[in-house]
């Protein structure tokens, strides 16, 4: 039987896409700062985070409603739902309004996001809740702070502040990585509890988006405070790889229970 | 024609039992399941009281270490039913075949 780093392996399209995302954002950053801005920081975000919404879309619909994975599955599909809402904000505020999409609406869609990821893996793992031992839940969480000990970091060598507005802004800024560490128990532990499994691929793909999320807003929050972020800056990348990563964890979860009843 | 009647009633116990257990996860992995008994080894849920080891090898496959909790859910079912021989021993090799 296959394992997850053989399967990842012979996945060439989550390479070429990821390759493709890379050399697309590389070319438009060196073309200039507008294209992008306009290409990396706002057009590419609608076909990745857009396929992944119509995949959660396309489970749920596969899956229904009733059981804790029916559950699930439309909990994943609100959450697609509501970043893909935030994605569009981001593009409003930038390209159509020409204001500042940082700190706007878009983060309260980003953030509403969270809760119902989580609420997806927590009903994802229900059925094999009684397999977590407080080894494993103690683990992911240990392991889940490295996700926000550079956020705390960062915050804490921030040299001045001026205002209210700034602190504000940083506050919001340091959420990100503090809620991607929330999401990420969850995700170790399914990637432990399915090992060696198929659906593990599902949970490793999410894993690695996770991850991604929250390597791009640390890195968000470390530009933010060293004045050094603007639109289309190349850590756009990663939260676009992160999309991916979710998209081809649906889609994997779609093929493998793809037969009908005989 | 006791002993028959006896068999189909328990080979029904193992059907409820396994449908149960897997219909938590989706109806899709219900199916997918059922047909990969089917394609691989021409046996259908109930006749998995005489080969649980493909069953389990299936879930095995599918859930990795959680196939444990899927199989732990197919013996609470089954244990709702009147024990008997052939139950246990389903149950048995189900939970120890490696």
């Amino acid at each position: 039987m296959q394992n997850n780093l053989e399967i990842i392996g012979n996945q060439k399209n989550i390479l070429y896409a990821v390759i493709a995302i890379a050399v697309v954002g590389l070319i438009a950053n060196g073309i200039n700062d507008e294209i992008g801005n306009l290409i990396v920081a706002n057009l590419s975000y609608f076909p990745i985070a857009g396929s992944f919404m119509i995949l959660s879309f396309l489970i749920v619909k596969k899956y229904g409603v009733k059981g804790d994975h029916g559950k699930a599955w439309i909990l994943l599909a609100v959450f697609a739902t509501v970043w893909f809402m935030a994605e569009t904000l981001w593009t409003v505020y930038d390209l159509v309004l020409d204001i500042d999409p940082y700190p706007s609406m878009a983060d309260f869609f980003f953030l509403l996001g969270y809760p119902f990821l989580f609420a997806f893996t927590i009903f994802y793992l229900k059925p094999v809740r009684n397999l977590i031992t407080k080894k494993i839940l103690g683990i992911a969480i240990l392991a889940s702070t490295t996700l926000f000990i550079p956020t705390i970091y960062l915050t804490m060598i921030v040299e001045e502040i001026d205002n209210s507005t700034e602190i504000n802004e940083v506050l919001l800024a340091s959420s990100y990585p503090i809620a991607d560490a929330f999401v990420f128990v969850p995700a170790i532990i399914g990637v432990t509890l399915f090992f060696k499994g198929r659906v593990n691929f599902l949970w490793t793909l999410f894993l690695i988006g996770i991850i991604l999320t929250a390597i791009g807003d640390t890195l968000f929050l470390s530009t933010y405070l060293n004045e050094d972020y603007y639109g289309g800056h190349i850590l756009e990348i990663i939260f676009l790889w992160a999309y991916l990563m979710f998209g081809f964890g649906v889609k994997s979860h779609l093929n493998m229970f793809k037969n009908k009843k005989k | 024609m006791k002993r028959d009647f006896d068999e189909e009633l328990h080979k029904d116990v193992i059907a409820v039992s396994v449908e149960k257990a897997l219909v938590q996860f989706g109806n899709p992995v219900l199916d997918e399941v059922e047909s990969r008994l089917s394609d691989d080894y021409n046996i259908d849920f109930r006749e998995c009281l005489e080969k649980p080891e493909f069953l389990q090898r299936i879930l095995r496959e599918y859930f990795g270490e959680s196939y444990k909790e899927i199989i732990s859910t197919i013996k609470k079912n089954v244990e709702e039913f009147t024990p008997n021989k052939k139950t246990e021993e389903f149950l048995h090799v189900i939970t120890n075949a490696k």
